[in-house]
């Protein structure tokens, strides 16, 4: 039987953890409320920024833009890929830190020169601790995404892309497919695809570019790209604040069972040290008696 | 009645407009763009500017940022960054990032951020233009 003051002391320290978790469920729901608005709020322009760009794309007469540009001299082993892997900044989100850099890392065994972008603490963190080099300048928070912060991520992207620093740039992050699930995601940004085949079987004719396509091209990839950015760090923000809650929710609600067993075995070991008193009382009072 | 398209105007935080349409004027990079009906296919650029659209023949005004359009004989979607009837925008605000920009400008500064401080300047500029033109 385990001793009484063991007991009450693991309860104790998980009433104290109990609080934590809790403490973090609350903020963390708050926090979801707000990402989803914004989340809600995001996605038409995120979702026509997609088709608008795909029917774009149809439609633009062949060019030699750097954005196009697949460099496919370069073979698969020797490309310089980029990945900007979003993070969250704090940990206790379950596997949403996990998933991410797991698939990170799968994809960087593909080639040698890999360039880390990485947004978010945890990940900087692991990255660092394992001795990964990564961009070090490239110092993002995944709180509270804003415009101007997905610009500037796609400026550093578009210039070292522009340099021919990189071949290839993937983003991997979590997506929310429903509020009990969420998946990894992982999407190429640059080289653009320019989907040739679907073009003519569907018959579309050329669209004019006006000025001309070059230049419309040159103000449009990054305004595309900064917006895709921001879509994609407002939908990962929404996902990390999910992922948090519903693992707090987890950790509160196991930490209840447990307090709700410890309690029995602390009644029961109770119970019987007084039993035993009781019997060491009457045996102790029966042999004065003799 | 004269004839309309589609128009959805899209800002990055939310669904500006989306219906009818018979007309719509906005800034491009080589200056104004009107678009009637049955345009032909067309993608353009954005700049800061005034945008104009006419529904049942009253004329709707908003300030908008950098974006890009296209233009399809049926329908027209315009993106942009950030879109704001008149009525919205914070004057207070706007006045503050001009005089802002206007001091970083004044400052020793990079290309890269001489071109940020100069599309602030603008974004401002166009904002305060359009809420003392339709107040």
């Amino acid at each position: 039987m385990a001793n009484i003051r063991e007991i009450h002391s693991r309860m104790k320290s998980i009433k104290d953890i109990m609080k934590i978790t809790n403490a973090m469920y609350l903020i963390s729901s708050s926090k979801l409320k707000k990402a989803r608005k914004s989340l809600l709020a995001t996605q038409p322009y995120f979702e026509g920024l997609q088709s608008t760009i795909h029917d774009i794309l149809i439609r633009t007469p062949h060019m030699h833009q750097v954005f196009f540009e697949r460099r496919e001299e370069i073979k698969p082993g020797f490309r310089k890929e980029g990945y900007i892997v979003i993070t969250a900044d704090k940990g206790l989100a379950g596997a949403y830190n996990h998933n991410v850099i797991k698939r990170a890392e799968e994809e960087m065994q593909k080639s040698k020169k890999n360039f880390l972008f990485v947004i978010g603490q945890v990940g900087r963190q692991y990255f660092l601790r394992k001795g990964v080099e990564i961009e070090c300048e490239f110092l993002y928070t995944a709180q509270n995404p804003t415009l101007y912060r997905a610009q500037l991520i796609s400026e550093t992207i578009i210039e070292m892309f522009e340099k021919g620093e990189l071949d290839d740039v993937y983003v991997i992050f979590n997506k929310m497919i429903t509020p009990m699930k969420s998946e990894v995601q992982f999407r190429r940004i640059l080289p653009l695809e320019r989907r040739k085949f679907d073009r003519r079987k569907e018959g579309y004719q050329h669209a004019i570019f006006e000025p001309s396509p070059e230049e419309v091209m040159n103000k449009l990839v990054p305004n595309y790209l900064k917006g895709y950015i921001f879509g994609v760090l407002v939908e990962a923000f929404s996902s990390e604040q999910n992922a948090r809650m519903t693992a707090m929710e987890a950790a509160t609600s196991s930490a209840k069972d447990m307090l709700r067993e410890l309690d029995l075995q602390y009644n029961r070991a109770r119970q019987a040290s007084i039993t035993q008193e009781i019997t060491e009382i009457v045996s102790g009072a029966k042999s004065l008696k003799k | 009645m004269s004839k309309t398209f589609q128009l959805k105007i899209v800002a990055s935080d939310h669904l500006f407009y989306e219906g009818k349409c018979e007309m719509l004027v906005f800034p491009g990079i080589d200056g104004e763009h009107g678009i009637l009906a049955s345009h032909q296919p067309m993608v353009t650029c954005l700049s800061a500017g005034e945008l104009r659209f006419q529904i049942d023949g009253e004329w709707h005004y908003a300030a908008v940022s950098d974006g890009f359009v296209e233009i399809t004989p049926t329908f027209v979607v315009l993106l942009a960054d950030t879109v704001e009837k008149p009525e919205e925008i914070d004057v207070n605000r706007a006045n503050e990032a001009k005089l802002r920009a206007e001091e970083r400008l004044r400052q020793k500064q990079s290309i890269m951020e001489y071109y940020h401080t100069q599309a602030a300047l603008n974004r401002a500029m166009n904002r305060l233009k359009i809420t003392k033109r339709h107040s």
